[in-house]
């Protein structure tokens, strides 16, 4: 058995975790010797089969932006989101997929060969994401033998190295992503409550803050727009998210922008970077309402509010957060990294359920007392047609039959009904989503259970839906009159009709 | 409302021509005959008393039947029945024959000749018009092949839980009784009699009448959508043509009657393009007596679709949409998630915290946090829809409701 890693597969930065010898995490840097890897592509522009990735593709990407690609993760599972690049089109699986070749190979260099890994996602990630990234790390041979939710992770890696204990919030905030998660901590055991996320919230979204301050600026004076190309664009990009770092360590930045007009030199407050946030921050206050809402819990509920993600060293963030809880939030550890750390735990963990035989002594015994109760990421419901007492009428509707937020492993049945007398077949639909209508959920599957000739209306059909601990979906409709079954089973690790193959990214050198 | 018979749209030819005579009349509104029905009914019960004809003598050498309303207990109160009663004669080939009792219902009220259908009530589901109301009953086996019934005898009592008539009020149902064998099915005995009978509920042509009144009024509201703004545009044109063509059954009409209908929506809409204007209130007001709910939601549903003609909809045509709303007796939630479907938030010229958001200056700092949050966790996980016009809607939502969070509940965060 190989070394067993963790992956934090970032919207501005990854990083690769590896469980040592008496299964402590431990964070690989690159070939750079960096903890942290900018999740940036750079396609050489001399060379088509060179592709640079981390701080190099940073660098370079402000000499030419069009061969350059950031924040990828914020279109994963977007099947339109195309980058085409030398007569290629290179989609969001294929180029997470470069950036995990590079962390794969800068950390075999040093600890040898890499196989089986968990990869983090946001906790609002659904199937078709969690899929993609699962895909992504096959195409570069990965062994991904499990998908763990960021916030879980980082609850992982600081329930193993801090003494945390009680009702814990795990507040996320990413490059690109947030996400909050309540869950009950006592010692190692942890139990996740309820999870939510916001998709596009995140430093990045400061960072354009930032950059209409900076063209406002340029605009007041000299009535003219700062950004006239793709390359300055690039660069004032960089330039916003390093004076949102500086602001989160002093009450000012100062810049000098050159513009088309000229040159002028600007300072930017933090007062003046707060208010262009505060919807932001709002929006993130939102999210952390919705979350105890759905867990029916007050903030006075919550003792510990653990904070991850470099977005959550904005001070405003945790101003907010103290504002809520009344008491400040926990940062004792390097929020940039407890994710990867936490992810080769839970892929310790897993290595642990599938395979326990293979798992070294000391990694075992460092791991065996840990506790991971997960919970159900999203609702997963079918299509079906009741009367709507209103109207008389039947209405198309989705009807959630395993909830969000439910304990892993579960399952669950509701019993349904066939509409029409000499009803040949019954449609079904597995849907994924919170909405009652059909419209706003995704549709997983569809399939036709047969039923028997000649029968009167109203003959009942269970429908129960099971998921497992390794993120399997089985799903069973049931006509009770006759035992006629249709089962299904959906998993992250079944081979996606557009996942790259290993073969296809071989050609393309990554640096 | 697309649940009626396509038999029933055939009989209601040149309907568009009410719509032209709505407009050119515009109010008061010509109440159908069953309101008047009703409110007759309204102020009395059933006739129970034996009609004077029933005194009459009759002939015993052949079968007779009378009908006459009698009342049934029903739990702790009482509803009124048909009780069909028979005497005279019965003839079978031999004795000791088995004999059924068979009774049909034919609505004569305004023509003997051409009888209305009596139609059977079903358990569940939609009206069956081509299911006719008949009474079957065994009668047992006659003791002589002629059998003499001396007095009247009660052979069924009819329920009104099993019939629908063609209209409501006063009637004339004509009940025919027939004496079948059971073996051969062989008429035996026959008789026919006429019976008052006071029809409590809304006839099935009523309803349909009903329908198409409806229909003919949501034209007029959608016309007034359409010019809310000061201008009817073409595409708004187009969607009440669309409606009208699907719901008038023009589509198998003949090519006569198509152009009647083409010239009577040209001529609607010139006069809306010279700025007329109806009492929207007052047709909403004969729509919520006359329709049901389903039927003012699909109503409510074509004005939308007509709002949402042009791409974008204006301040002006919000405002009447949500006094449709109002009047039409469809509540604000309902109407929001209408407008979410059909009205996408890109549309909106302007962005109405109410109709988009569900916040109201009326609402506490708190309501509106509880009101902004729901919306945030809704479309938070409408992001992830695998349709890109959800998705951007949902993006767009999102930061609305970040932007009015700000607004209604301020910057910082209540603890």
């Amino acid at each position: 058995m190989g070394n067993i890693v963790g992956i934090d597969l970032g919207t501005t930065f990854s990083s690769l975790a590896m469980l040592n010898a008496i299964g402590k995490p431990e964070i690989v840097p690159n070939a750079d010797g960096d903890r942290l890897t900018p999740s940036a592509i750079f396609f050489d522009e001399d060379n088509s089969g060179v592709i640079r990735v981390g701080i190099e593709a940073l660098n370079s990407r402000h000499l030419n932006p069009s061969r350059s690609v950031r924040w990828v993760k914020r279109h994963m599972g977007d099947t339109d989101y195309k980058v085409h690049i030398d007569g290629k089109d290179w989609g969001p699986v294929e180029l997470s997929a470069l950036v995990l070749k590079k962390l794969r190979q800068d950390a075999a260099a040093q600890v040898g060969e890499i196989r089986d890994a968990v990869i983090s996602v946001p906790a609002h990630f659904d199937e078709i994401r969690r899929k993609a990234t699962m895909d992504a790390g096959t195409a570069v041979g990965f062994n991904v033998i499990g998908i763990v939710n960021e916030p879980v992770a980082a609850a992982l890696c600081y329930a193993t190295s801090r003494d945390v204990s009680g009702r814990v919030m795990v507040y996320d905030l990413g490059g690109g992503t947030f996400d909050v998660t309540l869950m009950d901590v006592k010692g190692l055991e942890m139990e996740i409550l309820c999870s939510q996320g916001d998709h596009a919230l995140g430093g990045m979204d400061f960072d354009r803050q930032v950059l209409e301050i900076l063209q406002k600026l340029y605009r007041d004076k000299f009535n003219t727009d700062l950004i006239g190309s793709e390359e300055d664009k690039a660069k004032y990009e960089d330039e916003a998210e390093d004076i949102k770092k500086t602001l989160s360590r002093r009450p000012a930045a100062k810049t000098i922008l050159y513009g088309p007009s000229g040159s002028m030199r600007v300072e930017v407050s933090r007062e003046m970077f707060e208010q262009s946030i505060t919807s932001l921050v709002g929006r993130a206050d939102m999210l952390v309402e919705v979350v105890l809402e759905e867990a029916g819990l007050k903030p006075s509920d919550v003792d510990t509010v653990l904070l991850v993600g470099g977005s959550t060293r904005v001070p405003l963030v945790r101003t907010h957060l103290e504002q809520i809880f009344g008491f400040p939030p926990e940062c004792s550890i390097n929020v940039d990294e407890c994710v990867a750390l936490g992810a080769a735990l839970h892929a310790g963990l897993t290595e642990m359920r599938q395979h326990p035989d293979q798992v070294p002594a000391g990694i075992y015994a460092g791991l065996k007392d840990i506790s991971l109760t997960d919970v159900c990421n999203h609702s997963y419901g079918t299509i079906c047609a009741p009367v709507d007492k209103e109207t008389g009428r039947r209405v198309v509707q989705n009807r959630i039959i395993l909830k969000k937020n439910t304990p892993l492993p579960c399952e669950t049945s509701q019993t349904f009904y066939t509409v029409s007398e000499g009803q040949k077949r019954v449609e079904v639909t597995i849907t994924q989503g919170e909405d009652a209508d059909p419209a706003y959920v995704n549709r997983i599957a569809t399939h036709s259970l047969d039923l028997p000739p000649d029968r009167p209306a109203e003959r009942p059909i269970t429908v129960t839906y099971s998921y497992d601990l390794n993120q399997r979906m089985h799903c069973k409709f049931q006509d009770v009159e006759s035992g006629r079954l249709l089962e299904l089973d959906f998993s992250l690790d079944e081979q996606g009709n557009v996942a790259p193959k290993v073969a296809e990214l071989e050609p393309f050198k990554v640096q | 409302m697309d649940t009626k018979p396509t038999s029933l749209k055939a009989q209601r030819k040149g309907v568009w021509a009410r719509v032209l005579e709505y407009v050119r009349h515009v109010l008061p509104f010509g109440r159908g005959e069953w309101q008047e029905c009703l409110q007759q009914l309204s102020t009395g019960r059933s006739n129970s008393a034996i009609p004077a004809d029933f005194c009459q003598p009759v002939d015993l050498s052949v079968l007779n039947c009378r009908a006459r309303i009698g009342r049934e207990a029903q739990g702790e109160s009482w509803r009124s029945v048909l009780i069909v009663d028979i005497c005279g004669t019965i003839r079978a080939p031999d004795e000791g024959y088995e004999v059924g009792l068979r009774i049909s219902l034919g609505d004569v009220t305004d023509s003997t000749s051409e009888p209305l259908s009596v139609l059977n009530r079903p358990k569940q589901g939609p009206l069956n018009t081509s299911s006719y109301f008949v009474f079957q009953n065994e009668m047992g086996r006659l003791c002589h092949s002629t059998m003499v019934l001396e007095d009247w005898m009660t052979v069924a009592q009819l329920s009104p839980e099993w019939f629908v008539l063609p209209r409501g009020g006063h009637r004339k149902l004509h009940c025919s009784v027939s004496i079948v064998s059971k073996t051969t099915g062989d008429l035996l005995a026959c008789a026919g009699c006429i019976a008052d009978y006071e029809n409590l509920e809304v006839g099935y042509l009523d309803v349909e009448d009903n329908i198409q009144r409806a229909k003919t009024l949501a034209v007029g509201l959608a016309f007034s959508v359409g010019a809310a703004n000061g201008q009817l545009l073409d595409p708004e044109v187009n969607v009440i043509y669309a409606w009208v063509t699907t719901n008038f059954g023009s589509a198998s009409a003949s090519e006569g009657a198509k152009l009647e209908l083409e010239r009577a929506l040209q001529k609607t809409a010139a006069f809306f393009r010279r700025g007329g204007h109806l009492n929207v209130q007052e047709i909403c007001r004969e729509i919520v007596e006359i329709a049901p709910l389903v039927g003012r939601l699909e109503i409510l549903d074509l004005c939308l679709r007509v709002a949402a003609a042009k791409g974008q909809v204006t301040i002006a045509e919000l405002e009447l949409l949500k006094d449709l709303s109002d009047w039409l007796g469809i509540d604000r939630s309902r109407l929001r998630v209408m407008v979410e479907k059909t009205l996408p938030v890109e549309m909106h010229q302007t962005k109405d915290a109410e109709m988009i958001l569900g916040v109201t200056d009326e609402m506490s700092m708190e309501e509106a946090r509880r009101q902004l949050n729901h919306e945030y966790a809704k479309w938070s996980s409408r992001v992830i829809s695998t349709d890109p016009a959800i998705r951007r809607q949902a993006d767009q939502m999102i930061n609305l409701i970040a932007d009015a969070r700000t607004q209604y509940v301020g910057a910082k965060p209540a603890r």
